[in-house]
């Protein structure tokens, strides 16, 4: 089954690949989506409800860990996937986008969240660095692939910086391979992670301590960590919209995802919290680092795309704090940020696409102008900016309050004014999209699409999760941060 | 012998900084990997003749002694791309800078921060100076180009602290880099490409309009 999850998207890739008509991709390419997106589900289901269900296989396996980011790619793949269809074909009406390349797109596209998936399901740390860097190649060809000159600067950047950055976790992985050599380990198991954590405690701590600092340095650029982030807001705010949604959505997570797979591993070997403290002290200069940046954007992507960078800071301090709270908390808000800021990405889309500008003192009415999607950006806006009811309010709650508990009053203090600032930025600026008057020379239309159910279903989500949590999805959850914790989550 | 070898590696990686012709330097990156490969090969036979060390050193010759300098020469030649016309180090600062980071590796790095490695520590000094080189060869070139092959440098580098450290890491690993490595400079070239196309020009300092 869970070779099937790599090989449905390569093959949908394929056959985009082959000269069809325009018709036919974009068939292939929805069919595909659905079909990753369902078989991902299934895997999921199978893994909390059948015993021993994707434990003990060779190469790929699945946990409590990687079901949760399993379940961010099928999500917000699919739906990104089934976006782009509308988004191409309103480019090509525009004479922006060439019809002949979309096959060339829907290929790289699944190619994408191919190698996405194979980050979460490699059980090799190796095979997973391998799997990171070729996420970066393709998701390049995808930033630049309007070659507009804009959009090829953005791309540049970004491969160089995150192809240098990621060298560096190449050097942990290394210093890693030599402590697992230490125990006696063999050489096809030694970066298994089912056979390196459950001996964790043998490896050696100073060599672990060295390891987590290259691979915070190297996966921290490719997650946006506040000084490493250079590329991310270039990147995401010149790549066609349905790939910002990814990047930012699924992409970070997965170099997240990587992070807390070797903060686990270092946890256990150092005995001490000296991974959680340079977390928590990235964490937080990520949100301080981010919110200037906010406050004065003139680029509507761009403000997005910083949100991205707090957002980050706010899981990877939830993570650092560690304890039920920090883990829940930080869990619960990869997957709320990865729905709103998705949805974020491809309302501006669409409203960059109408008003051919991405420019906020520009972008006057879109409430008139398009009313649904308008109101949904709006609503994503708020809930990105944790107001309630949505599900980021109790996200951000949970890493406070454990950050309350730990660390007492100046932690939460500059977590909640950076927090506070950051949504009186947004709520400015999305404000004065909304409710300003519509320019009179655009016409007003925006008949209800299948588009819509798109963007309005994640937003839905989000809603119905910050009202009721349902028993089955909590107690998920806490199987979840039990089994982060029992390798020896040590209690800050 | 395989000392030598080492300082080669580390010698070819120093020449590759403050000299400005771009055929050159691919030339000097090609032995470069090419001294790569002969400790390969010396550290397969020495350990018994094991088999992958071996194979990887041979992979290394292809990919890395002909196929990556070949595509690059030709990139080169068709942008007309001879000549660095405006590093932002002129060759003494980088000579200066390349001494200073490799006598800091030799003298701290290994010995101090990775004390705890107790094999093949000469070989692991001059991998991680030559990850510096290539980190500095990318910030004090202006030409796109040139940061490509910075990049190659520094996967060099990791190479040879993987053969160092470890004896070089599980097959499936070593493979899927170098896959990895050859469409990232499939990828990269392509792009230069396209980036010469629209710009006219390969200088970094131009693509300057995303900011803030």
């Amino acid at each position: 089954m869970l070779y099937l999850l790599l090989a449905i998207p390569l093959i949908t890739a394929g056959i985009c690949l082959c000269p069809l008509k325009v018709r036919y991709w974009e068939i292939t390419n929805i069919l595909g989506g659905l079909l990753t997106g369902l078989l991902a589900l299934i895997n999921i289901g199978s893994y909390f409800y059948c015993e021993g269900y994707g434990i003990n296989q060779q190469h790929l396996v699945v946990d409590g860990l990687s079901s949760l980011f399993i379940f961010i790619i099928a999500v917000v793949g699919t739906i990104c996937s089934i976006y782009t269809v509308g988004y191409l074909r309103r480019d090509i009406v525009r004479k922006e986008f060439k019809e002949k390349r979309t096959g060339k797109f829907y290929a790289l596209l699944h190619l994408f969240i191919a190698t996405m998936y194979l980050t979460v399901i490699a059980d090799n740390l190796g095979v997973m660095w391998v799997a990171i860097e070729f996420t970066t190649i393709v998701s390049a060809l995808l930033v630049g692939f309007s070659g507009h000159r804009d959009a090829l600067e953005a791309a540049w950047k970004y491969i160089v910086i995150c192809t240098i950055g990621i060298a560096f976790a190449m050097l942990g992985i290394i210093l890693t391979y030599y402590a697992a050599q230490g125990i006696g380990a063999e050489e096809q198991l030694s970066l298994s992670w089912q056979f390196l954590y459950p001996r964790a405690d043998s490896l050696s701590p100073s060599l672990m301590k060295l390891a987590f600092i290259f691979i915070l340095v190297g996966y921290g650029t490719k997650a946006g960590l506040f000084p490493l982030h250079t590329w991310l807001p270039d990147a995401h705010s010149q790549a066609p919209s349905p790939v910002s949604a990814l990047l930012s959505g699924v992409l970070l997570n997965c170099a997240i995802y990587s992070i807390i797979r070797f903060h686990q591993l270092t946890l256990v070997a150092t005995g001490s919290n000296f991974s959680s403290q340079i977390l928590i002290f990235f964490g937080l200069l990520s949100m301080v680092g981010a919110f200037p940046f906010i406050l004065v954007q003139k680029d509507i992507k761009r403000l997005l795309a910083y949100s991205s960078v707090e957002h980050v800071g706010i899981i990877i301090l939830g993570i650092g704090l560690g304890g039920t709270l920090g883990y829940t908390g930080a869990l619960l808000h990869l997957i709320n940020h990865a729905l709103g800021k998705s949805t974020l990405f491809l309302c501006a889309g669409t409203i960059v696409q109408e008003y051919q500008t991405k420019l906020i003192y520009r972008l006057r009415g879109i409430g008139q102008m398009l009313p649904i999607t308008a109101t949904v950006f709006l609503a994503g806006l708020l809930a990105i900016g944790g107001a309630p009811p949505f599900g980021l309010f109790f996200s951000e709650m949970n890493v406070v309050s454990r950050g309350f508990q730990v660390y007492g009053f100046g932690l939460g203090f500059i977590f909640l004014m950076s927090v506070a600032m950051v949504f009186t930025g947004l709520i400015y600026f999305g404000g004065r999209m909304y409710f300003s008057d519509l320019p009179s020379r655009y016409r007003q239309q925006e008949p209800l699409a299948w588009n819509h159910f798109l963007i309005i279903l994640p937003v839905f989500i989000l809603i119905l999760q910050g009202i009721y949590m349902p028993q089955p999805i909590q107690a998920v959850f806490t199987r979840v941060v039990i089994s982060i914790m029992a390798g020896g989550g040590i209690n800050v | 012998m395989i000392t030598i070898m080492g300082s080669m590696f580390l010698i070819t990686g120093l020449l590759i900084l403050p000299v400005r012709m771009i055929k050159n330097n691919i030339t000097l990156l090609a032995l470069q990997s090419l001294f790569l490969s002969l400790i390969a090969f010396l550290l397969g036979s020495k350990l018994g003749f094991n088999g992958q060390i071996i194979f990887i050193g041979f992979l290394t010759l292809v990919v890395k002694v002909f196929v990556l300098p070949f595509i690059l020469l030709r990139l080169a030649k068709q942008l007309k791309a001879d000549k660095e016309l405006h590093p932002n180090a002129g060759p003494v600062v980088s000579i200066v800078a390349g001494i200073s980071l490799a006598v800091l590796t030799y003298d701290y790095v290994v010995p101090v921060m990775l004390q705890d490695i107790t094999s093949g520590e000469e070989l692991l000094a001059a991998a991680i100076s030559t990850i510096l080189f290539g980190c500095f060869y990318v910030v004090s070139r202006r030409s796109v180009l040139n940061q490509v092959i910075g990049v190659i440098m520094m996967e060099n580098g990791l190479f040879l602290s993987a053969l160092a450290i470890t004896g070089g890491m599980p097959l499936i690993i070593e493979l899927g880099i170098f896959f990895d490595i050859l469409v990232g400079v499939l990828v990269m070239g392509a792009m230069i490409y396209k980036i010469s196309d629209r710009f006219q020009t390969l200088d970094i300092k131009k693509l300057n309009r995303l900011r803030g």
